[in-house]
């Protein structure tokens, strides 16, 4: 069973500091308990090493990726993860049905379910964190294509690096959305353990969110964080894709429209 | 010369090969690579994979060929596949195994889901399929091997590709997790009734788990098939070393419960991820050392939906079939069909559900429409929220084909009959895609009036599906339930029918029980002690009203009665508020009475107030008659008002009796606690407060007086306006509204249902539509409920829906306000791309957006008229060009 924060649920049902009514709250707590059943959480990660060049470039896993937002996010690591997470299409099928019937049960699943992917995506996270503190690493907070100015169009790697359908059973739609619709995909960082407590108070360890909060985008709308349009944002003229050491990149099925041509 | 590969299958042990992405992997094969394009850039290596097996002693190997189709090789699809049955074919002949091995066409999935969870239609992933095996039959494969399938409506588009351009055998093995789902939620079993449907030659699991976790699986798949069952593990579960994905399974303890595996009744077996030519040999020796048996196939009569079963006859409980879905003889739901309201058919589906149905029948012909266009839509709708089986009721072979090529499962069909046109048109669909057929007893002479003669057509029916290879317990015979009215006779001779398939025929039967009693009064009374006698004959399948107290009550106490109701779960969970009809009655009058007191109450507060209601009051007089009538539908039992018309849809939705009487009732006892401050009604408050029984219960009562459309302007508005400006303000939140909407509806449905017949006044049309390429349509779908809430016509196109279908319909209806919501940046594109075409080609049309990646300057920037920040915002601004007249 995933735990879930109903302050949580609130806020992703645009909680606006009002006490909710009793009866809102058993809607939530009928809902939450059918969604516990239908949920089949599933988790799937790999970690590689990456490198950096100023001010916005990074490479991992044969991808070199412009993104300010993911430059400043994995700054100073050695190897990150690249993570999905989803908790099925059972939670989809709920959604389904309550369109039909109730559109308040749907609200609820919505949010209900976003919050039921964090939840999951955080408890495993948790996992490596443990791990990676025995190897002296520390973790910086997961970073998602499509939030701030870190393209979209990554998801189509996170699919072939992770095979995301078949660990995790998600898969993409043509443009980009995931299914199941609550899953998650990310970046997290993995950073040596002294380069942290040399730059931040030790302090830093309990309030762990409040330093994340540095690693994060300020504006996580891509359309307000990249100020180009829709198109250009989902960005597959960020990413250049080099897999194969012997292919080079002209060979790359972006070739025509890359930036990094002559690479 | 080598043998079919189909004269040893389940004849023999028959070993299949191992893993190939993880051998790739150790020969250099990228994370994110396509293995398929080593087929043209490393053959020798691919010859070498296959080699490895080959002289492990694999009989099948696999083609390298899995994610081999046009949308990971949109360029050189034909080279891919055609170079990798080619190296296939190169390495069989360099091991010298070429009379004793085989060449499996490798498909796995699409790597998209199909509709309506993903985007792929199943008709493209038929077509994406059909590339592929086309190629692979041309270049000389010897089978087709689907495997890895996690979703059985992509595995039924693949089976069908398979069998639809070639005759090669077909074999397919799906994935289930450790609890036995599937990624959609299909179940061993529900996969199996649908795969030998289709007519596959061998079917089974491969992949995501190890041998020893597979074994319950193994045990369900053994049990339920009728076809050799291949088993093809994992090397264990998975596990992350060092970013390298690693098996915990050795070769030989794979091979020792590969054996167990065998045992069990699996024929076919092999290995998958994380498996190795070695792990190959090994299982190879450990099962060749057991004598080889094959399992006796069980007979069952099994239909089933994408994730249920519903097992016909064999012991199992009798099949409640709900009748709902079906236009003949009623109004509303004739309207439904016609004005293309899905929403209402869905909605009747899942009612009966809540009341017990086990299966639902769908029927959808009516003259004025299009019955294969519309049985393909509803029985897609109906799937993709509900998962009951389906019935698909049709005399119309186009339809049937249609509905079936498109049901998610293995269907009931209803029907067929002994006359030799209508087998010969029916059955061959039955063989293709599956099914459980209805044979009626009638045929060219009509129907027959003995017991005889009716079981002479149903042996008929048998041998006449035999000829076309439909096994006998894929046949359910209709006894046929002719009225009593013109034949005193005609219910001795169903039920001494139905009596003989079970003892003489030893096979399942059906009725459509309600014809009974058609002429008669309180029909109900007939048709559930003829029910009950129909049972006790051996009756399996029922088609019924599951709303219909006094059938419901028949069934669960027959079940009770002969100990098919578990600890009498069913029995107690229906009736342990169970009240006698008088106490019913007497409540229901108490109730009425209190009502009309009630009612009374508030007009005379009314005419006191001020004098203007006297015209109105005198208007809803003509109401009242109207809504008296369907009151004493409501208020009285159903046992005495209610033959199959018993419906009352605003009351019906609970199966379970004397219970809904009691929440009006309650809520009318409070006599004469409103009309004091200003105006705020009890509806107002319900809705404000968000509770839609109580809503509906207001509203009926106030209808007793007031005309509809008095209540509509003077509560419902005003309180959801209300609502809509806490909301606004900020001292609401979303859940409210939401809430309030919903007890807003139940309200107009009780509304609308007594001006059933009169125009209904729309204040203009609003089209809504999430973009193309856009699946999650939750926002639209609030905006949708709050429209209408506010008296909007909204033309509800749906999801992904292509920007010239929201410019035909605008252009089409004259619609002057279209909504349009986009969730990613990805499908804003679209979003701006159908703004540009609704400016070119409907310039007088006003466009509202709204949507998760939306902001006020993006909705500027693309030429939007409004930008939708929260759910009231395009209420306000409908409202806003209704005002002017724009609408």
């Amino acid at each position: 069973m995933i735990e879930l924060r109903t302050k949580e649920i609130y806020r992703f049902l645009g909680y606006r500091n009002i006490t909710p009514t009793p009866e809102i709250d058993e809607r939530i707590r009928l809902c939450v308990e059918k969604m516990q059943a239908a949920a089949s959480p599933r988790c799937f990660y790999r970690k590689f090493p990456i490198s950096q060049d100023a001010p916005d470039i990074t490479h991992i896993a044969g991808l070199t990726i412009r993104s300010k937002n993911l430059y400043r996010n994995l700054q100073g690591c050695e190897e990150a993860y690249m993570f999905a997470a989803t908790v099925g299409l059972g939670i989809d099928q709920l959604i389904k049905r309550s369109e039909v019937t109730s559109i308040m049960d749907a609200a609820i699943y919505q949010a209900a379910g976003a919050e039921m992917v964090e939840a999951f995506a955080d408890s495993e996270t948790e996992k490596i964190r443990t791990l990676e503190e025995k190897n002296g690493f520390r973790l910086r907070p997961r970073y998602s294509p499509g939030y701030g100015d870190l393209p979209l169009q990554l998801q189509t790697d996170f699919a072939r690096i992770l095979d995301m359908q078949k660990w995790c059973g998600i898969s993409l739609t043509d443009t980009l959305l995931m299914v199941p619709s609550k899953s998650i995909t990310a970046f997290i960082g993995c950073v040596k353990a002294e380069a942290t407590i040399a730059t931040v108070f030790s302090a830093a360890r309990e309030s762990s969110t409040e330093n994340d909060e540095a690693y994060l985008a300020d504006v996580v709308n891509p359309l307000e964080a990249t100020g180009l349009s829709a198109k250009e944002s989902t960005g597959s003229k960020k990413i250049c894709r080099n897999t194969l050491p012997e292919t080079s990149c002209t060979q790359c099925s972006m070739a025509s429209d890359c930036i990094y041509r002559h690479c | 010369m080598r043998k079919n590969i189909l004269e040893r299958l389940g004849k023999e042990w028959i070993f299949f090969d191992g893993g190939t992405g993880s051998i790739l992997q150790s020969k250099g094969l990228q994370p994110g690579e396509l293995p398929e394009t080593w087929n043209l850039t490393h053959p020798d290596d691919i010859i070498d994979l296959h080699l490895g097996y080959l002289k492990a002693g694999s009989h099948i190997f696999n083609t390298n060929t899995f994610g081999a189709n046009r949308l990971k090789f949109p360029d050189n699809l034909d080279e891919i596949v055609s170079a990798a049955v080619g190296l296939a074919k190169e390495a069989r002949r360099i091991s010298g195994r070429e009379d004793d091995s085989y060449i499996a066409l490798d498909i796995g999935p699409t790597g998209k889901l199909l509709k309506p969870m993903g985007d792929l239609s199943f008709d493209d992933a038929v077509d994406i399929f059909s590339e592929v095996v086309r190629i692979g039959a041309r270049e000389g494969a010897d089978l087709i091997l689907i495997e890895t399938m996690n979703d059985s409506y992509e595995a039924k588009a693949a089976v069908l590709a398979a069998k639809e351009n070639c005759d090669l055998p077909v074999l397919i093995t799906c994935v289930f997790d450790a609890s036995g789902k599937m990624l959609t939620g299909g179940t061993p079993e529900s996969a199996v009734a649908m795969l030998e449907g289709l007519g596959v030659d061998g079917l089974g699991t491969n992949c995501s788990l190890g041998p020893e976790q597979m074994i319950p699986i193994v045990e369900r798949l053994v049990k339920a098939a009728h076809v050799p069952v291949l088993v093809n593990p994992n090397a264990g579960l998975p596990k992350s070393v060092d970013g390298k994905t690693v098996y915990d399974v050795d070769a030989e303890t794979f091979a020792g419960f590969m054996r167990t595996i065998a045992k069990i009744g699996a024929t076919g077996l092999g290995g998958c991820c994380g498996t190795t030519p070695e792990y190959i040999k090994k299982e190879i020796e450990a099962v060749t050392a057991l004598p080889f048996h094959a399992p006796v196939p069980e007979e069952h009569t099994v239909i089933s939906s994408f994730s249920q079963v519903v097992e016909i006859g064999g012991g199992a409980k009798p099949v409640i079939i709900g009748e709902r879905i079906n236009p003949t003889g009623k109004k509303r739901f004739k309207q439904a069909l016609i004005e293309h309201d899905i929403d209402y058919i869905v909605d009747q589906g899942l009612q009966q559900e809540d009341a017990g149905a086990h299966v639902l029948d769908v029927n959808v012909g009516s003259p004025e429409i299009n019955e294969t266009e519309l049985i393909d839509e509803v029985i897609t709708r109906l799937q993709s929220v509900l998962a009951l089986p389906l019935q698909i009721d049709t005399s119309d072979p186009s339809a049937m084909e249609r509905a079936l090529r498109h049901y998610n499962g293995k269907a009931l069909i209803n029907s067929v009959n002994g006359k030799e046109e209508v087998m010969h048109s029916v059955f061959p669909l039955v063989k293709k895609y599956g099914g459980v057929i209805v044979g009626l007893c009638l045929d060219e002479d009509g129907i027959p009036d003995t017991a005889d003669g009716r079981i002479r057509i149903a042996k008929k029916i048998y041998d006449t599906a035999a000829s076309y290879g439909i096994r006998k317990e894929d046949v359910v015979i209709d006894g046929l339930c002719m009225t009593i009215s013109s034949d005193p006779k005609s219910a001795l001779v169903t039920l001494e029918t139905i009596r003989r398939i079970r003892d003489e025929l030893h096979r399942t039967s059906i009725l459509g029980v309600s014809n009974i009693s058609f002429g008669l009064p309180a029909r109900e009374l007939v048709n559930s002690y003829f029910f009950a006698m129909a049972l006790q004959n051996g009756l399996s399948c029922a088609i019924i009203n599951p709303n219909n107290q006094a059938m419901m009550q028949a069934y669960r106490s027959f079940c009770a009665l002969t100990a098919q109701d578990e600890n009498f779960m069913d029995f107690i969970g229906a009736y342990q508020n169970y009240k006698t009809p008088d106490k019913r009655v007497s409540e229901a009058v108490d109730a009425c009475r209190s009502r009309v007191l009630n009612a009374l109450g508030i007009s005379a507060g009314d005419l006191k107030s001020s004098g203007s209601p006297l015209g109105g009051g005198n208007a809803s007089f003509g109401a009242p008659s109207g809504g008296f009538s369907s009151k004493s539908g409501i208020g009285i039992p159903s046992g005495t008002s209610g033959t199959e018309g018993n419906s009352s849809p605003g009351n019906s939705g609970f199966s379970t009796g004397a219970s809904s009487d009691l929440s009006s009732s309650g809520a009318a006892s409070q006599v004469g606690s409103d009309s004091a401050q200003g105006y705020h009604s009890k509806l107002m408050e319900a809705i404000e407060r968000g509770m839609a029984k109580p809503a509906a219960a207001a509203t009926k009562e106030a209808l007793l007086t007031r005309s509809a459309l008095d209540i509509i302007n003077q509560d419902l508005v005003p309180a959801l306006d209300i609502v809509g400006k806490g909301f606004e303000k900020g001292t609401l939140f979303l859940p409210q509204l939401l809430m309030a909407a919903e007890a807003a509806k139940a309200a107009f449905t009780v509304v609308k249902e007594s001006m059933c017949d009169s125009q209904q006044e729309s204040k203009g049309k609003v089209i809504l539509a999430t973009v193309k390429g856009d699946i999650h349509d939750i926002g639209k779908n609030i905006v949708k409920v709050l429209l209408e809430n506010y008296g909007y016509d909204v033309i509800d196109l749906g999801k992904d829906v292509p920007p010239e279908t929201v410019v035909e319909t605008a252009i089409q209806q004259d619609v002057k306000l279209v909504g349009l919501s986009a969730l990613m940046t990805t499908t804003v594109v679209n979003m701006e791309e159908t703004i540009k075409q609704l400016r070119e080609k409907k310039p007088d049309c006003r466009i509202a957006v709204g949507g998760a990646v939306m902001t006020q300057d993006y909705a500027d920037k693309i030429g939007a008229d409004c930008y939708g920040r929260d759910a009231m915002t395009t209420v306000r601004y409908a409202d806003e060009l209704c005002e002017k007249g724009l609408l």
